[in-house]
């Protein structure tokens, strides 16, 4: 299968600054499940225009993140599309350069991004204290995360219809 | 009693806040720019191997990784009483030069250029790179982003990763380059030092061409008179990597000259109660407040300083753009704040030809990669200067080297002091009674600061662990009237 045909899921933040990291800590463990010849994965600490960069090439990405609304219980797992995307922890930085403008440079540059990109943002706590380890609101649910995270994905992978928002529970499936 | 609120600064690393106090008549009385984030980076290195450092320090920020890296693996070095071979030295160099072309390039198409090129007063959703783009067109837009990345390409090469970078060891550099590769990044070098031609001619035409930008740069509300700080080689050309510090005062006379383990009898920090970031000021001057002239001890170190400080730049087209600039002015040194983007233009340019350089050395692709003659002496300073200032790592270790302290000086926080002036300066001139304070007007005292390009991701990280955050309201007798407290 050539490179264009080619699945990637990237796994963002920065893995020592406790919950900031829950995307890359995600990837790590999903790397182990996910066993798709077609899926590719990367870790990503970098933002903006990057990003784009390195999505170059596949047809479908999916990202994941975390966030910081404030508006649902932390653990809480959105799913956003190009459509209707809401700023998360990396795709907002690099001197204010944000994913939207991104993509909309990539637009006006006709640079060639994915044609589905999934956002997985995880509704964090913590992202401002140097540490290796997830914030202790957010550690008693990593299991599930991943698992649901997973989920989303499996599905994603083969075109499945997903909700795109979770219920009162802040359950996914 | 009025007060404006700038939060967040726009195309700014980092988070900031500007607080400008006006009298009852309308006049600017005080500006506060405040950093409220905290990170507590240096206890977490404590404990850890040094050498692990120059892997742990890119993760600071995503910005400025590679002068993490370098600092770091400088003061790895010194503390075990190494010198890198001459091959690791011009790879590491060649990893900084890469480094040094993307950020400025990045910094002056997607930061400088939406003010200058769309223009300061112009509607908030067109100035930004897009709207840079949408003036001078996608072909050159197409090349921003082209030059940009070839030069990650070769950081990615050089360091293992573009970003989280592995390649500095004690003594040396973990893996070389080949033939090919040399030959590859000499192509990538070649384009660099064209388009860094074609930006400083872009530059020239549009901001240089126009009559009102070149009033504001000599004559509007950005100068500021304070000591210029910066790197400099043997022959006091500027130099990123390694060299020592220069300082000269305000009509460019040295004060002083000194190597970078010597900083703490040359350096200073103040603490202020209204900012988290600290105040570096130049220590035998004293601390003198917020005051411009020749008895400060207030300095700036800048894309601009360095070029103040020197005597030169060590590439020839390089060179003839620095004289230019110097020409144009009437003489060195320089104090508009705005030429920070022109003098960021010729390092671009600098960077460009000593990256084609180091690339066509033959010595790039040898093999002795490391010098293994470690004498441990527990303590090092390592010291290059970052695209936003000078950057210092010092660490202590114990007998095993294992890190008992950490001290960082970042470019932005040897700023501080300057930024606040300069926004202040600003502020109090272009805001008058009877002026509505729209948002062109925010920005243009936005932009005192943006030839700065701060970045806070680093800068806000002396106290350890986690911190309250707190937020001080003030009226004009500096007094706190509410307190917001972050548990």
């Amino acid at each position: 299968m050539s490179t264009s045909q080619k699945i990637l899921v990237m796994g963002m933040g920065n893995d020592i600054l406790s919950d900031d990291g829950i995307g890359i800590r995600l990837l790590r463990d999903l790397q182990q499940r996910i066993k798709e010849p077609d899926v590719e994965f990367k870790e990503v600490f970098e933002s903006g225009m990057q990003v784009l960069e390195l999505m170059d090439g596949y047809t479908k990405a999916i990202i994941l993140d975390g966030i910081k609304t404030g508006h649902h219980p932390p653990a809480t797992i959105y799913h956003f599309t190009p459509d209707n995307f809401k700023d998360t922890l990396h795709l907002t930085s690099f001197h204010n350069i944000t994913f939207r403008s991104s993509n909309r440079i990539a637009e006006r540059l006709g640079i060639k991004v994915p044609v589905q990109v999934h956002i997985l943002a995880v509704e964090i706590v913590e992202s401002e204290l140097f540490s290796t380890k997830l914030s202790h609101e957010i550690e008693p649910f990593y299991t599930k995360i991943r698992h649901d995270i997973l989920k989303i994905i499996e599905k994603l992978l083969h075109n499945k219809v997903v909700k795109k928002e979770p219920d009162s529970h802040g359950n996914w499936l | 009693m009025k007060r404006y609120t700038i939060d967040p600064i726009t195309r700014l690393e980092g988070h900031g806040k500007i607080e400008i106090f006006c009298t009852d008549e309308g006049e600017v009385d005080n500006v506060y720019f405040q950093v409220p984030e905290l990170r507590g980076f240096e206890k977490f290195c404590e404990g850890r191997p040094v050498e692990e450092l120059s892997q742990i320090v890119t993760k600071i920020c995503g910005v400025c990784p590679g002068c993490h890296h370098m600092a770091s693996g400088k003061a790895a070095d010194k503390v075990y009483g190494v010198e890198p071979t001459s091959t690791a030295r011009k790879l590491r160099e060649l990893f900084y030069m890469a480094h040094f072309v993307h950020s400025h390039i990045a910094h002056f198409y997607a930061l400088a250029a939406p003010d200058f090129v769309v223009g300061p007063n112009a509607k908030p959703e067109d100035r930004n790179i897009l709207g840079v783009i949408g003036k001078v067109g996608k072909e050159v837009g197409t090349e921003v982003i082209k030059q940009r990345r070839l030069a990650q390409e070769i950081q990615a090469l050089l360091g293992g990763h573009q970003t989280h970078v592995v390649m500095n060891i004690p003594g040396g550099v973990r893996k070389g380059l080949s033939e090919e590769q040399r030959f590859d990044i000499v192509d990538k070098a070649e384009g660099f030092v064209e388009f860094a031609q074609f930006s400083l001619n872009l530059f020239k035409d549009v901001v240089l061409g126009n009559n009102d930008y070149v009033d504001l740069i000599l004559n509007g509300p950005y100068n500021l008179k304070i000591h210029s700080m910066g790197m400099v080689d043997t022959n006091n050309k500027v130099n990123f990597y390694d060299g020592s510090i220069r300082v000269v005062n305000i009509d460019g006379i040295e004060l002083y000259k000194y190597l970078p383990e010597d900083y703490l009898n040359f350096i200073e920090e103040r603490v202020e109660e209204w900012s988290y970031l600290k105040f570096p000021y130049l220590k035998k001057m004293g601390w003198n407040g917020f005051n411009e002239g020749n008895d400060s001890g207030v300095y700036q170190a800048t894309p601009l300083s360095r070029l103040n400080v020197s005597e030169g730049m060590a590439t020839p087209l390089a060179q003839k753009e620095f004289e230019n600039m110097y020409n144009t002015f009437g003489g060195k040194p320089v104090h508009s704040t705005l030429a920070m983007h022109w003098a960021r233009l010729v390092e671009l340019l600098y960077a460009a030809e000593h990256c084609l350089d180091l690339a066509r050395d033959d010595e790039i692709i040898g093999n002795e990669l490391q010098n293994r003659d470690f004498k441990f002496t527990g303590e090092g300073v390592g010291t290059v200067e970052a695209q936003r200032g000078t950057l210092t790592h010092h660490y202590w270790t114990d007998k095993k080297g294992i890190v008992t302290k950490v001290n960082i000086v970042v470019g932005t926080t040897n700023n501080n002091a300057a930024i606040c002036m300069s926004l202040k300066k600003a502020a109090q001139k272009i805001i008058h009674q009877g002026i509505k304070v729209d948002s062109g007007i925010l920005n243009m005292i936005e932009m005192a600061f943006r030839a700065y390009d701060p970045c806070f991701s680093c800068a806000t990280h002396h106290l350890p662990g986690k911190m309250p955050l707190v937020v001080h309201f003030r009226n004009m007798n500096g007094d706190v009237f509410r307190t917001i407290r972050r548990k």
